[in-house]
């Protein structure tokens, strides 16, 4: 990164971000630290019929009363959870707009501080083409947080993204957490490999898409000969007018509702985000009304 | 095909302009962009286009540039001419003085009749034929003739004036005919010499450099036996030296030489020993082909007044001896009473406190007339007393018929202790005192036909009989009522001469220098004669049943400096010029 996106007053910004979701939000990912296994915690969960062999303590009495039938009764397991934060390190989130990229990090080390502040354990890997380059690793605590953070201001991005590949190829982890994936998703390549690569590990999926205000609404105008910055073969070179801006926002919808669509039916969430959207508005807005932060 | 403003062509020059922009337009914007996916992606939701959209571009250049040609050839009027086709014929002829001219055999506008001549008769059938003659008036001579016999019986009765014609006289009545019909084929035929006359072909006749000499404007002092006599002279195609002489009564008594500078009028002066005169002439003693404004000649002006004076009054000395010392006239003064009796035609009829029944025949003065008078052209209210004795106010119009009466007057404190109160007066009427927005002296033409003074007060009671301004007054109303038939006797062609019908004046009869009889009316007051001829006219009539005669000179108008010899620029480019001598 050129500009230094993790700074002090991003730091103070943060915190006190971090200070308001206490007051007004009731924790990080719900703010119970449950797994999606049934374990030994003192919460009730649900019941299923008992069979010989189960803890007979576990036996609900009440409801063999009422019904002449034993039930188990099921507790949710409770452990530290792991927060994976995956970032597209691709060219695509800094050329030209480079508040692509320096929200994806200010995303990303939002999201980190809100999971160290639960107690949870972090890591933020950048992607780079098939591969998943580990920027901070197992980050547990306030301390490790503000020794590591600036890390996230090294990230490089240039090259492409192949996050189906590099997502399938590293290690997941099992039902430990959540995985946010934040990219802007300008990409034909296999995304879904990745969404269906954490669903398959009982991660909880939540997929970020950042776009800058010229992807959101273009201004272009007139014959164009437009050039990828990721693939320099890749161009378009068509005459920019009212209706090819139509059909460009219609491709945009396409896009977005697909990646919604898929994340939503693997139980996971998506929410779009403007590059210029403050992080109050994203957290105490889009976050709370996706279910993400109750 | 021509054009009739070819430099609107130039507008063709934004074509290339609007090519060049199109051209810059059309080429592709470079640009790189984070990702093209969306771009690709759009392709599929473009919805089905209208076929002509892909054109819109090559559409829209196509019609600027129609646009750009259409309104260049709009500008620059193109004219299409059909080969062997008949055109509209329009010839703006020159009938000035100077194209009387002669030059050979022929005058200049005989040689440029033939000019035309010739046009109509190598002209295609179907032509139509319009002849404009332009000189004091521009006379249609005749408009879209298609006959060549009645065209060419028209154009032989046409002649010249003898009056001056401006450059942009001529120009500008070529210029609308042109207006008026673009496509028409229209010559100027003239003797001034043009550089250029666009959209017209220009027949020159004569030969600028003929000699062409004039003299204008003779005046004279006479007394002591002595006559001094100036002129102007003038040599239009280039200096010359001019000799001149001074006929009286058709002798000759001087003669000088005078170097005059082309285009320039040159004072010519002569003495000579007179002891009276009919007439001088000043000319030229090499006449050159134009004859008539080589000699202007000079008339004695005759008082041939009738001044004989009827006084109606109780109390008519005073005015007697006013008038009697004013003018040489006989002067009549009888009673009211006697009045009835007279049979005897007088020239001017003074009513003080008397009304007549009728009015005569003859200008009249009515003074302190408080009963109506049929024909007198105004209407009595009533006479007015003032408790005290007040001013009156002079007139303060600007008309030259009031400023001729007051001439002299200062108007200043008069008074008056009573007075009529008139209304309803004639509109000839020109009031020349009043008090209290009611007039009190007033000057005009009666129902009758003949000049009329209305005194609204008794001049017993009023000081005004007292002042130097009634002496001035008096001689001016005199003046007025007892007008000379003619005030001058020298005029140019082209001007009106004002022929005043005076009393007891009949059988009038006007004869021109070339012979022909000409009416004026003589009904009002004053008759206007247009003088169109150089030479002499002769005005004869009855005056008081004497037979008498006025002569009046009529002389050449100069035609300026720029007449001949300088090249004009009318508009610019031209279908062609043409010499013809």
């Amino acid at each position: 990164m050129e500009k230094t996106v993790i700074d002090e007053a991003f730091l103070s910004e943060i915190e006190a971000l971090q200070s308001l979701l206490q007051h007004n939000v009731a924790g990080m990912f719900g703010g119970n630290h449950q797994s999606k296994s049934f374990g030994s915690s003192c919460e009730f969960a649900d019941y299923r019929d008992y069979v010989p062999g189960d803890d007979v303590t576990k036996i609900d009495w009440n409801v063999y009363a009422r019904f002449d039938k034993l039930y188990q009764k099921l507790y949710l397991d409770e452990r530290q959870m792991h927060t994976k934060i995956y970032i597209d390190a691709s060219r695509s989130m800094q050329h030209a707009t480079p508040e692509k990229a320096e929200q994806a990090i200010r995303i990303a080390a939002a999201f980190a501080y809100l999971s160290v502040n639960e107690m949870d354990k972090v890591s933020v890997y950048a992607i780079h083409g098939d591969r998943v380059d580990e920027i901070i690793s197992g980050m547990v605590g306030k301390d490790a947080y503000l020794c590591n953070v600036n890390l996230l201001n090294d990230i490089e991005f240039t090259g492409v993204a192949r996050m189906g590949d590099a997502i399938r190829s590293s290690r997941i982890g099992m039902g430990d957490g959540y995985s946010i994936l934040i990219s802007d998703f300008l990409t034909d390549d296999d995304y879904e490999a990745a969404i269906d690569r954490f669903a398959e590990q009982r991660r909880d999926i939540l997929c970020l898409q950042i776009l800058s205000r010229e992807e959101l609404n273009p201004q272009l105008r007139g014959k164009m000969h437009l050039f990828d910055s990721e693939d320099q073969s890749s161009f378009f070179r068509k005459k920019i007018d009212k209706d090819r801006v139509n059909a460009y926002k219609e491709a945009l919808k396409y896009v977005t509702e697909r990646i919604k669509n898929y994340c939503e039916a693997r139980g996971g969430h998506y929410q779009l985000i403007p590059a210029y959207q403050k992080l109050s508005d994203l957290f105490f807005g889009d976050m709370v009304d996706l279910g993400v932060l109750k | 095909m021509s054009f009739t403003y070819p430099l609107g062509l130039l507008g063709l020059i934004a074509i290339p302009i609007i090519l060049l922009i199109y051209v810059l337009q059309s080429k592709y914007t470079e640009q790189t962009v984070p990702s093209t996916y969306l771009w690709q992606l759009s392709e599929k939701f473009l919805k089905k286009r209208n076929p002509l959209s892909g054109i819109t571009g090559i559409i829209s250049l196509i019609l600027q540039i129609l646009t750009v040609i259409a309104v260049s050839l709009a500008i620059a009027r193109p004219v299409f001419t059909l080969p062997k086709a008949a055109y509209d014929y329009c010839f703006v002829l020159d009938a000035s003085g100077s194209m009387n001219l002669t030059e050979g055999k022929d005058t200049r506008f005989a040689t440029a009749q033939k000019e035309i001549a010739e046009v109509i008769k190598d002209s295609k059938s179907g032509s139509s034929y319009t002849l404009i003659t332009v000189a004091n008036e521009t006379v249609t001579v005749f408009e879209g003739v298609k006959s060549k016999d009645t065209a060419l019986e028209l154009l032989s009765s046409t002649r010249a004036e003898h009056t001056a014609l401006s450059h942009e006289k001529l120009l500008g009545t070529a210029q609308k005919a042109f207006d008026k019909n673009s496509a028409a084929r229209i010559y100027v035929i003239t003797d001034k010499s043009y550089e250029t006359v666009q959209n017209t072909e220009l027949i020159s006749v004569g030969d600028p450099q003929t000699p062409n000499h004039a003299v204008f404007d003779a005046t004279y002092s006479h007394a002591g036996g002595r006559l001094l006599v100036t002129a102007e002279a003038i040599s239009y195609p280039e200096d010359a030296k001019l000799e001149l002489r001074l006929l009286i009564d058709g002798s000759e008594a001087a003669r000088t030489t005078v170097n005059a500078i082309a285009g320039t009028r040159t004072p010519v002066s002569f003495e000579a020993t007179c002891t009276a005169f009919d007439s001088f002439t000043v000319e030229l003693v090499t006449a050159d082909g134009y004859a008539l404004d080589n000699a202007v000649t000079t008339y004695n002006l005759k008082s041939d007044k009738t001044y004989s004076t009827l006084i109606v009054s109780d109390t008519g000395f005073f005015l007697k001896a006013v008038i009697d010392a004013l003018v040489d006239s006989r002067i009549d003064v009888i009673t009211p009473a006697q009045y009835e009796t007279v049979t005897e035609q007088y020239g001017l009829y003074v009513f003080d406190s008397y009304e007549p029944s009728t009015l005569p025949d003859g200008a009249v003065w009515l003074i302190n007339a408080d009963e109506s008078i049929p024909d007198a052209g105004f209407g009595i209210r009533g006479k007015i007393g003032l408790d005290t004795a007040d001013v009156i106010e002079k007139s303060k119009s600007t008309a030259t018929g009031v400023r001729k009466l007051l001439a002299g007057v200062e108007g200043n404190d008069i008074y008056v202790t009573n007075y009529v109160k008139y209304s309803g007066m004639y509109l000839n009427f020109h009031t020349l005192f009043s008090y209290d927005s009611n007039p009190l002296i007033f000057a005009g033409e009666n129902g009758r036909g003949y000049r009329q003074v209305v005194f609204g007060f008794d001049l017993h009671e009023s000081d005004f009989a007292l002042s130097s301004d009634f002496v001035m007054l008096m001689r001016n109303l005199l003046e007025y009522s007892f007008p000379n038939v003619i005030e001058q006797t020298n005029y140019t062609v082209g001007d009106e001469a004002l022929i005043n019908v005076v009393a007891n004046a009949d059988n009038f009869k006007i004869v021109s220098p070339s012979g022909k009889d000409v009416y004026v009316d003589t009904e009002a007051g004053e008759a206007v004669l247009m003088l169109d001829e150089i030479g002499t006219y002769t005005i004869e009539l009855t005056l008081a049943g004497t037979p008498t005669s006025y002569r009046i000179f009529c002389g050449g108008r100069s035609r300026g400096k720029q007449a001949c010899g300088t090249a004009h620029r009318a508009f610019a480019g031209g279908r062609g010029n043409r010499r013809c001598h």
